[in-house]
């Protein structure tokens, strides 16, 4: 019963950071959901072997992303189009909607997975180079290069769409 | 009001602050409470769900407990069973040994070795026996 109210505190306070690491990486609201939901389950069942030298959030995050490239493996299948249509409405800026979020779903779509996801990780959610590396099995190097390529790429996808 | 359909991205600075800004529209997590507790709820139902069948191997040992009283007694059972086989057998034994002491030897009833040693001695016949093996060697 402790073990129960502990693990939904543990739920509560990490969830919404594990939503953006699940989101950054797959490619729908709902995957990310289901990656989040797998993720605490796979967490729980190895709580014993979480090492108390480490932070809960970093370990959990690693988890997460876990879960959620197993998900994207089995999605697999990425295009604009998709990604377009299946991002929820509910969760859109009204003021987004229109053209230029259509520009940035194609020119992310056009982004390699792992560009992508450094992206996301790094300037929706704030996470430094080390720890996305951490998280995606990468040196914080390579997400930090991954993450240069990335902006310029959208720069000049984004710049291109404009005309 | 700006146009933001037609923002400048090739300046690089003002470029990445504003595909940071897009970036965060677009990924931001949800912000309403009622969602994350609905998340959190669905999240603690799924753990639960799988955590019982993860369980059954874990907690084998309560389900032994529960059949070690039926055990326990069948096995309190099967010890007397094999008590009273055992002593019954026994009692057959000595009853056995007990006849064949006092009832009379018929001769029929013996074994051919006691027949030879309870035979009358023939002192001739043994004698030729001896002076046949001499004589043929």
């Amino acid at each position: 019963m402790g073990d129960e109210r502990g693990f939904a505190g543990l739920v509560r306070l990490h969830q919404r950071r594990a939503y953006v690491v699940a989101r950054s990486i797959v490619m729908t609201h709902e995957d990310a959901e289901d990656a989040v939901q797998e993720a605490f389950l796979r967490a729980h069942q190895a709580l014993d072997r979480f090492d108390p030298g480490q932070t809960f959030g970093a370990w959990l995050n690693r988890i997460v992303a876990n879960a959620a490239l197993d998900l994207a493996r089995r999605r697999k299948v990425r295009s604009a189009e998709e990604l377009t249509e299946s991002i929820p409405d509910t969760f859109r800026d009204p003021a987004e909607s229109g053209e230029l979020r259509r520009r940035l779903d194609v020119a992310l779509a056009q982004l390699p997975d792992r560009a992508l996801e450094v992206i996301v990780l790094h300037d929706v959610e704030g996470f430094t180079h080390a720890e996305i590396g951490e998280m995606l099995g990468i040196p914080g190097g390579t997400a930090r290069s991954d993450l240069h390529h990335a902006r310029q790429k959208l720069r000049v996808m984004l710049g291109n769409l404009r005309d | 009001m700006e146009d933001r359909t037609n923002l400048r991205f090739d300046d690089d600075e003002a470029g990445d602050a504003r595909i940071t800004g897009m970036l965060r529209d677009a990924y931001a997590p949800p912000a309403e409470g009622a969602y994350w507790e609905g998340l959190e709820a669905r999240i603690l139902a799924y753990v639960k769900s799988h955590d019982a069948v993860v369980r059954i191997p874990v907690n084998w040992w309560t389900d032994l407990a529960s059949w070690a009283g039926p055990g326990l007694a069948a096995a309190a059972l099967l010890f007397v069973a094999a008590g009273l086989m055992w002593s019954r057998q026994k009692d057959e034994d000595l009853r056995t040994t007990y006849e064949a002491v006092t009832e009379p030897l018929g001769s029929e009833a013996l074994p051919g070795a006691v027949q030879v040693v309870i035979a009358p001695h023939d002192g001739s016949s043994q004698r030729e026996a001896t002076l046949r093996y001499v004589l043929s060697h």
